[in-house]
């Protein structure tokens, strides 16, 4: 599809797309930081004297400094790597014309995926049994919203790959429309790197 | 590659290094991880010089947006 930029204007708008969503996750991430470590209790009427944020790490009492599991969260994040392998050999095989391949690479792609969102609400549980909550205190907060957001992103990107395998089984997808596995690859791939950041700021990094 | 270097982080994480080397080295391996993916994985690398101009815009918007608010509030990374 010819145009003024030269390329496709599906292709720039992802592009456009996850440069937003750099902005999202950037300013989740920042809040993180801030907030992480934090204790903070709300504001009474508005009156900032009364807004207490002691740096003890305690949830209910409890530390939760090693509420992390980092082995489980390890593995967690080598499962979202080699999806982002897999989606590599999807568009490839599509690139070459093998829709079979394509499928069972997608299937592959879309099944690890599920994995990871699995992985995330088991540790949510875990944490939630252990007392932490959105509630809790602002590490709680931040740590569920920016987590959250990004399991959500990756549900989404389960539900698409879902839709690509079902669009393919209708002969709907051929090497000609590569596109459209390349256009979920780079969305599939910010997720990750997305994770990949996460992963090293929030769980290897601890205050 | 990607895998081995997810194993090296994990690997730090239980060795009883400083924390501004152990800080130093997560961060350098986690870009190095965010670039192999970014520049062959999404095609960074050999696609149009715009997708680079509008991605790196928008990570370095994020990064701003970071540094300002970490520097106002007095928040710190490590």
């Amino acid at each position: 599809m010819a145009t003024s930029t030269g390329v496709d204007n599906r292709k720039l708008f992802m592009w456009l797309f996850l440069a937003s969503e750099c902005l999202f996750f950037g300013s989740l991430i920042a809040a993180y930081l801030l907030y992480r470590g934090q204790h903070g209790v709300p504001c009474m009427d508005g009156d900032l004297s009364t807004c207490v944020f002691p740096t003890d790490r305690t949830i209910n009492g409890v530390e939760y400094e090693g509420i992390f599991d980092i082995p489980f969260t390890s593995v967690s994040a080598f499962v979202l790597l080699m999806s982002s392998v897999s989606m590599v050999l999807a568009l490839a095989a599509i690139q070459r014309g093998n829709v079979r391949a394509m499928r069972i690479w997608l299937f592959t792609t879309a099944a690890l995926g599920a994995l990871f969102v699995g992985g995330q609400a088991f540790e949510f549980t875990e944490f939630y049994r252990e007392g932490l909550t959105l509630e809790t205190n602002l590490f709680g907060t931040t740590f569920y919203v920016l987590t959250g957001f990004h399991g959500a992103h990756v549900t989404i990107g389960v539900l698409v790959l879902f839709s690509l395998l079902i669009w393919s089984s209708r002969g709907k997808i051929q090497a000609k429309d590569s596109l459209n596995i390349e256009l979920a690859g780079l969305y599939w791939h910010f997720v990750d790197i997305v994770w990949i950041v996460i992963f090293t700021l929030i769980y290897l990094i601890q205050p | 590659m990607l895998a081995i270097i997810t194993a090296v982080e994990v690997a730090l994480y239980y060795l009883d290094l400083s924390r501004n080397a152990l800080v130093g080295l997560l961060l350098a391996l986690s870009a190095l991880k965010f670039a192999l993916v970014v520049l062959w994985f999404m095609h960074l690398r050999f696609d149009n010089r715009l997708f680079s101009t509008l991605f790196v815009g928008g990570i370095v918007l994020a990064i701003g947006i970071f540094t300002v608010a970490l520097s106002t509030v007095g928040g710190k990374l490590v």
